[in-house]
């Protein structure tokens, strides 16, 4: 059940210092909406992958950073890495996630996404559920925010009860038990010039 | 050997065996009194479904603790409590997993520790977590047709 590439494109058909109200769940919309319109819309649906790719990036990364849950998923490793890695592992993996989205949504109808109310879990953290729609196929997606001091962020996204940090971090510590930083940029970077990526991406 | 003497020995192998026997009572029981290398966590689950006090927790297939009680929140989710050792420090961006040892083997709870450098303090609470997979549930979907329609 560890398919990656499903998980990312149901939750990124998804994604895209507030009160933690309904103000979310519409900005979480917007973005999500933004990102769909990047790949279906009449400006963008006949674009390279590319660019497609680009674009949906821009809309996700308009209201939130990526680099919150992608830190995450690396985890304790973090520190394994010297700075000039941790920057490349950022933006390779930015690039993966975005490339997986896109790619799992090539030749299909446009997702159908349906938010549910803001549930508070601490002052500081709260949850967006969610029901996702492609091709017939129903997800539930929870998105996890945190509050930082750049605003509420996206810091894991949740499909059928599977975290995509939780599925991302188990791999990476796997890599980092018998490998370092040099090793999983090449392998993201094998994995990023690949035309399509596999259903399950392994790190 | 006067009766004194005798009595006396027989009180003491008497005493003897009872202490043998609650020794054994309490390790069997997994009773723990004194828990000062210890500390307790709790986590938020959705579904608890399979794990139940005395249940393992693990961190990379190995054991680390054991869940102590498992109760239902005003809100209807599953809280597990469960015992660490002290000297195992972990960060408040952990996240717990309820996993089955194998395809029909018993449920535990497995700790996969972050890096945030924000230690978890005893008491508090883990709320990043991926509950029990519902395979029943999968299952009664896939043959409805709710989740792979095309397939």
């Amino acid at each position: 059940m560890r398919h990656i590439l499903f998980i990312s494109y149901i939750c990124f058909a998804a994604v895209g210092g507030l009160h933690a109200t309904s103000s979310e769940v519409e900005r979480l919309k917007g973005v999500i909406d933004a990102a769909i319109e990047a790949l279906y819309g009449d400006c963008c649906a006949d674009l390279p992958a590319e660019e497609k790719q680009q674009k949906v990036r821009e809309a996700i990364e308009s209201e939130y950073d990526l680099d919150v849950i992608i830190r995450r998923a690396i985890g304790r490793n973090w520190q394994s890495m010297n700075s000039e890695e941790q920057e490349e592992v950022l933006e390779l993996v930015k690039q993966l996630l975005v490339k997986a989205y896109v790619d799992g949504l090539e030749g299909r109808d446009p997702p159908k996404v349906e938010l549910g109310e803001v549930v508070s879990i601490t002052d500081r953290r709260i949850e967006i559920p969610s029901r996702v729609t492609i091709d017939n196929q129903t997800v539930n997606v929870l998105y996890r925010l945190g509050k930082m001091s750049s605003g509420w962020q996206i810091y894991d996204i949740v499909a059928e009860d599977i975290s995509v940090v939780a599925n991302y971090r188990q791999q990476i510590d796997d890599h980092f038990r018998r490998g370092d930083g040099q090793g999983l940029i090449k392998k993201l970077k094998e994995l990023l010039a690949q035309d399509e990526i596999d259903e399950e991406i392994q790190l | 050997m006067n009766n004194r003497t005798i009595e006396f020995s027989v009180g003491c192998f008497v005493l003897v065996g009872l202490v043998a026997v609650l020794y054994l009572a309490l390790q069997v029981g997994s009773a723990q009194f004194f828990n000062k290398d210890s500390y307790e966590l709790q986590a938020r689950f959705s579904s608890a479904s399979g794990v139940n006090p005395g249940s393992r927790v693990e961190i990379a297939g190995v054991r680390v603790g054991t869940v102590k009680e498992i109760v239902l929140s005003d809100n209807f989710y599953a809280i597990a409590t469960f015992q660490l050792p002290k000297a195992l420090e972990l960060d408040d961006d952990t996240i717990a997993s309820i996993k089955t040892a194998g395809l029909i083997g018993d449920r535990f709870i497995q700790l996969n520790p972050g890096g945030s450098g924000f230690p978890l303090e005893p008491g508090d609470m883990i709320v990043d977590t991926e509950s029990a997979m519902d395979i029943e549930s999968l299952i009664s979907r896939f043959a409805l047709g709710g989740i792979d329609g095309d397939d």
